[in-house]
């Protein structure tokens, strides 16, 4: 299990073996990152003779501490393939310790000097950010054009579009009837996915967690560096596009929705998809079928709390985010259908 | 029994001495979010004592008489109404808040049915009427919480 003031000392031990070179490394101004929800973050610079450097510690946390539960080898192999295929940018993964010496399973990154893009359009207006729309379709486009054959095998590749949404569609069904109590919203979005499949594409690399807090716009180059890839999978290439409007719900501001067509025309031209596949109401159909895995962990967390099985202030506090989330889905909903009967 | 002052003061309260008093003195970024996090819940807790037990039996109301009032105008409706006779026969007999969260749960288990007869169906009357129904939920779950902004993201 993870004991925080004990990671100083382990980081010590780890990198003595992994990263020194013979030396004995030192972790100094070792600071913990406030900003995610699911995972243990830190960063520190370490020291050993000469060679200094920076680093970033992604670990699992102490359980029952987490609103997701994930796993960090699937996502340290993920991240290696995508270091090896060089299609999207991300900051440079280090090492992996299974537990045996940072008491969980973490991985360490090189630091990225630079801001979240979500620190960055905190700033000013959001229409004062609109260059960054660009940068942001690309950088979509390039996660959704990762050769899925590179990728993990754990990862699972569904057999077809259709058999994929039916499942997740379903799945929203399972999932409620799982649950410590009833969500009539949850059984109604299953009915409404399938009453309502948009045109099908084909299957991709999806982040699972798109959103301004982790993208790392790096400082000296500008680079855009896609982080926290724990909820990725081969899925609908949509599903990111609609994420995001979730996520920027509660955490405006929402810079595609600044300019939508600007994105989405730039989105489509990079990926090739049309504005059949790609458009207002498929994104809200995205919105809603997108985020069933983190409304999942969401509410899988407040049940185990309800049963005894949980503690900690992140999970009750996860409570008052499920109104905003069904709130969404229902706004959503009827978005899509407006659009659709607009451009009937 | 003492219910002055109510349960809404109390935690009113509470709220206000960790932003006014236990917020300043705290350094540590970590602690100073799960602060925010605690004043988020308790202003959940502050509304949910004062109206909880009146918003379930309101809609638990609303949901058995759009029940009623649909199950004529559904051709298959036997899940529907196994539902509904769950729910008609075990009302609650007291205003325990447990008890009252029980008869909720089983008007809920109805109300999912419900909508999933309506789009099976593709019956507009049902659909419009269960999406009044889940607007007015969301409403009610809107007022407990209030808008949730994110806190402690960078």
């Amino acid at each position: 299990m993870l004991e925080p003031e004990k990671l100083t000392e382990q980081l010590e031990t780890l990198l003595s073996e992994v990263w020194a070179d013979g030396s004995t490394a030192s972790v100094d101004d070792f600071v913990q990152i406030t900003g995610g929800y699911s995972r243990y973050m830190a960063r520190f610079a370490a020291t050993a003779g000469d060679h200094s450097q920076r680093f970033v510690l992604r670990a699992d946390p102490p359980p029952g501490q987490s609103i997701l539960d994930t796993d960090r080898q699937l996502e340290w192999d993920l991240v290696q393939a995508l270091m090896a295929d060089g299609n999207v940018t991300i900051p440079p993964a280090r090492f992996f310790d299974d537990g045996s010496v940072l008491g969980a399973p973490a991985i360490v990154f090189e630091e990225i000097a630079g801001e979240t893009m979500y620190v960055r359009i905190q700033t000013g207006e959001v229409t004062d950010h609109l260059d960054l729309l660009e940068p942001l379709a690309d950088i979509s486009a390039s996660i959704h054009g990762v050769d899925v054959a590179t990728l993990p095998e754990a990862i699972e590749r569904p057999n077809s579009w259709d058999e994929y949404i039916d499942a997740e569609a379903a799945r929203w069904r399972s999932v409620e009837q799982d649950h410590v109590e009833s969500d009539p919203l949850m059984r109604v979005i299953a009915a409404w996915l399938v009453a309502n499949k948009p045109p099908p594409t084909e299957l991709t690399l999806v982040h699972g967690d798109f959103q301004a807090p982790n993208i790392l716009i790096d400082k000296s180059t500008g680079a855009f560096n896609m982080i926290d890839w724990e909820l990725a999978h081969v899925g609908d290439p949509r599903e990111d596009l609609g994420w995001w409007g979730l996520a920027h719900t509660s955490q405006p501001p929402n810079l595609i929705e600044a300019d939508r067509d600007r994105f989405l025309a730039r989105y489509r031209e990079k990926t090739g998809l049309s504005e059949e596949v790609v458009n207002p109401a498929t994104l809200a159909y995205f919105t809603v079928f997108a985020s069933l895995g983190v409304f999942t962990n969401v509410i899988g967390a407040t049940a185990a709390m309800a049963r005894g099985q949980a503690s900690g202030m992140t999970v009750a506090y996860m409570t008052s985010a499920i109104p905003s989330m069904h709130g969404i889905y229902v706004n959503a909903m009827q978005q899509a259908g407006a659009w659709r009967e607009d451009n009937a | 029994m003492i219910t002055q002052p109510t349960i809404p003061q109390l935690l009113e309260t509470i709220r206000d001495e960790l932003g006014d008093k236990v917020m300043p003195q705290v350094a540590d970024a970590t602690t100073k979010v799960n602060i925010e996090m605690m004043q988020a819940v308790l202003n959940q807790l502050i509304e949910r004592s004062e109206h909880e037990i009146d918003w379930m039996t309101n809609e638990i109301a609303a949901i058995q008489n759009a029940a009623e009032r649909l199950t004529p105008t559904l051709s298959n409706s036997d899940a529907l109404d196994a539902a509904v006779l769950d729910l008609t026969s075990n009302r609650a007999d007291s205003m325990q808040l447990s008890a009252i969260t029980a008869d909720y749960e089983r008007a809920s288990e109805v109300l999912s049915r419900l909508g999933e007869a309506a789009y099976a169906e593709s019956n507009d009357a049902a659909i419009s009427d269960v999406q009044a129904l889940l607007n007015a939920r969301l409403a009610t779950e809107n007022a407990a919480t209030g808008e949730f902004i994110a806190v402690g993201r960078d």
